[in-house]
């Protein structure tokens, strides 16, 4: 039973943890391709300065956490989320539209982006420099152990108060927008302008006003998505830029434009690096009996080195883009 | 006169596609635009919602100037616009497909839907199917009630029965006659000329972005050189 334990906290609830923020991210990749036909490098970086947008706003109310009993930087996220889309909406206003007004190709755009996430880079560690901090310097992080009543078990279930903050709050986020897309007008307008932006145009719709939300749900997930990630984790400078590659396989394997795909392909995309960094040894050793003798199960056994689980969303991202490029959920061809 | 179109040069950029042509129709009345294939038809229509910048020429709508008006506020003002491909959203249901068409309106607009499930009943059973998976007929209705939901006082519609088996063409055909009875000015784009200039009061028959003629429907059927050139003897 412990071994059973032990890879229900490194896959399922490993899994599940860093599934929720590819999807977070995934999701604000794929609305903002949706809506602008572009692929936006500087997601990553936005959620970075989400994340250091809250480190900000925790150090300035440092009170806030331990009245309401939960971490300052989950308490104050709603101000960071304020900033955020506000920030994000700023980008596009500076950066994007004129590029817009100039009809240029979409590849332009991209390359727009990678100069924005460059400058954000730039500016996260011109103000913040590049040692990692913690959120947890006067509060400390709970650590949940659940006792697994089975007699032969002495593992106990894992789990970090942000890392059930993080899962609440990702289902949250994906309702919420499921609500927004299918149940409000502008949520409508926006699958719509999704779906074809000329017709959007030419029904009366208010493209601008479709864009300006956009760029909103993107900043706001972007700092729900890196604000937890950095309470799980440590914040840094380059906390999100490495998991660029992730959203972005996760974002195309659900077929990208399409945001229950972007959700499928995060969650996809985060069990299959558990499970390939999982050591399989552990689930096999109890059944070492049953083996013939010449058999020797190794020490380790797993598919993928942890150090190397990177290619784990490249092999996802090729694959799919060689046999199925429009994804699982039939998005736009990119 | 409803949409008055004077002396429209237009283009994409290099030669003018349109060089210099007039439509005008009255409220109620049915307009039709035939001619050969590149003549300029869908840019003429285009053109009249402000979808391309002319070089030349001005557009009015009921007497007042809209040359400098942008497609959205051409939508406010009473232009439904249905384009020849792509001219619903695939992945809205037929529903919301209506209410974007609505978007614009601040009223309680479930009695406009209503209307449009009257005036096409097929759609009224696929309300809450995707607009995607309907068969090219009913995505035509869909397109032009879709237009109609914002309740125009000019409609233009690029071909809207290119594809169309017969029984369609003629619900279709069926439906603008209602539609323009009800005092909508219809401005259309065909490739069937014959059955087209059937229906029409007026018609414009384009040739490499000039009018080549303008005349009632009938005298236009009429006419030997029309028949000859564009009606296929
Ligand atoms: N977006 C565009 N960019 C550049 N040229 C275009 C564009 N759209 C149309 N043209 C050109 O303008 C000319 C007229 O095109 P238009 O679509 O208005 O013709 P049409 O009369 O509607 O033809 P059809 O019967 O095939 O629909 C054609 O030569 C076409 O190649
Ligand atoms: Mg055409």
């Amino acid at each position: 039973m412990n071994e059973l334990i032990f890879f229900i906290n490194k896959v399922l609830i490993s899994g599940s943890i860093i599934g929720s923020i590819y999807a977070l991210g995934a999701i604000g990749v794929t609305l903002v391709f949706g809506i602008l036909r572009f692929a936006n490098f500087s997601h990553a970086d936005l959620m970075t300065s989400g994340a250091y947008l809250s480190f900000v706003f925790a150090a300035l109310l440092p009170g806030l956490g331990p009245v309401i009993g939960l971490p300052t930087g989950f308490v104050v996220l709603p101000l960071s989320i304020l900033f955020l889309a506000a920030f994000a909406v700023t980008i596009d206003v500076m950066f994007y539209r004129p590029l817009r007004k100039r009809n240029v190709r979409p590849v332009m755009l991209l390359v727009a982006s990678l100069g924005v996430t460059l400058m954000l880079h730039g500016v996260i560690r011109l103000f913040a420099g590049t040692s990692p901090r913690t959120f947890f310097a006067e509060q400390n992080k709970d650590v949940f152990r659940i006792d697994v009543p089975f007699e032969t078990t002495t593992r106990d279930l894992i789990i970090s108060e942000p890392q059930v903050l993080l899962i609440i709050t990702t289902i949250i986020c994906i309702v919420s927008l499921h609500q927004f897309l299918t149940r409000t007008r502008l949520g409508k307008a926006m699958r719509a302008m999704s779906d074809n932006s000329e017709l959007a145009l030419v029904s009366g719709i208010n493209t601008d006003k479709v864009v300006q939300a956009t760029w909103v749900i993107a900043g706001t997930l972007a700092a729900i998505a890196g604000t937890l990630l950095a309470l799980d984790v440590v914040l840094k400078p380059d906390l999100s830029f490495n998991l660029l590659l992730p959203i972005f396989a996760a974002a195309i394997v659900g077929g990208i434009g399409r945001p229950y795909g972007a959700i499928a392909g995060g969650l996809l995309v985060g069990f299959s690096e558990t499970l390939a960094v999982f050591n399989w040894s552990v689930l096999l050793r109890p059944f070492a009996e049953y083996f013939p003798e010449w058999v020797e199960i190794p020490s380790r056994l797993n598919f993928v080195p942890t150090e190397y689980k990177i290619i784990v969303p490249f092999v996802i991202l090729i694959a799919v883009l060689i046999w199925r490029p429009t994804g699982i959920f039939r998005g736009q061809v990119i | 006169m409803l949409i008055n179109a004077i002396n429209l040069v237009a283009g994409y950029g290099g030669e003018p596609v349109l060089r210099g042509v007039n439509f005008a129709i009255d409220s109620g009345d049915i307009g039709v635009i035939v001619g050969p294939n590149g003549a300029g038809k869908t840019t003429a229509l285009k053109s009249i919602f402000g979808l391309i910048r002319l070089s030349k020429g001005s557009v009015q709508l009921e007497g007042e100037d809209i040359t400098n008006v942008p497609p959205d506020r051409r939508v406010r003002l009473g232009i439904g616009y249905v384009t020849q491909e792509r001219n619903v959203f695939p992945s809205l249901t037929v529903r919301e497909n209506l209410e974007m068409g609505a978007f614009i309106r601040k009223d309680k607009f479930s009695p406009v839907i209503d209307n449009m499930f009257e005036l096409f009943p097929p759609l009224a059973q696929k309300a809450d199917d995707v607009a995607g998976q309907l068969s090219g007929g009913q995505r035509q209705m869909v397109a032009i009630a879709r237009a109609l939901m914002v309740s125009p006082r000019l409609l233009l519609l690029d071909e809207p029965t290119v594809g169309l088996s017969p029984a369609f063409v003629s619900e279709i055909v069926d439906r603008i006659l209602t539609i323009a009875r009800s005092g909508v000015g219809v401005l259309i784009v065909e490739q069937n000329a014959k059955r087209a200039l059937e229906i029409a009061d007026i018609g414009f028959v384009l040739a490499s972005g000039k009018n080549l003629f303008t005349d009632s429907g009938k005298n236009l059927l009429n006419d030997p050189e029309v028949a000859k050139s564009f009606l296929g003897g």
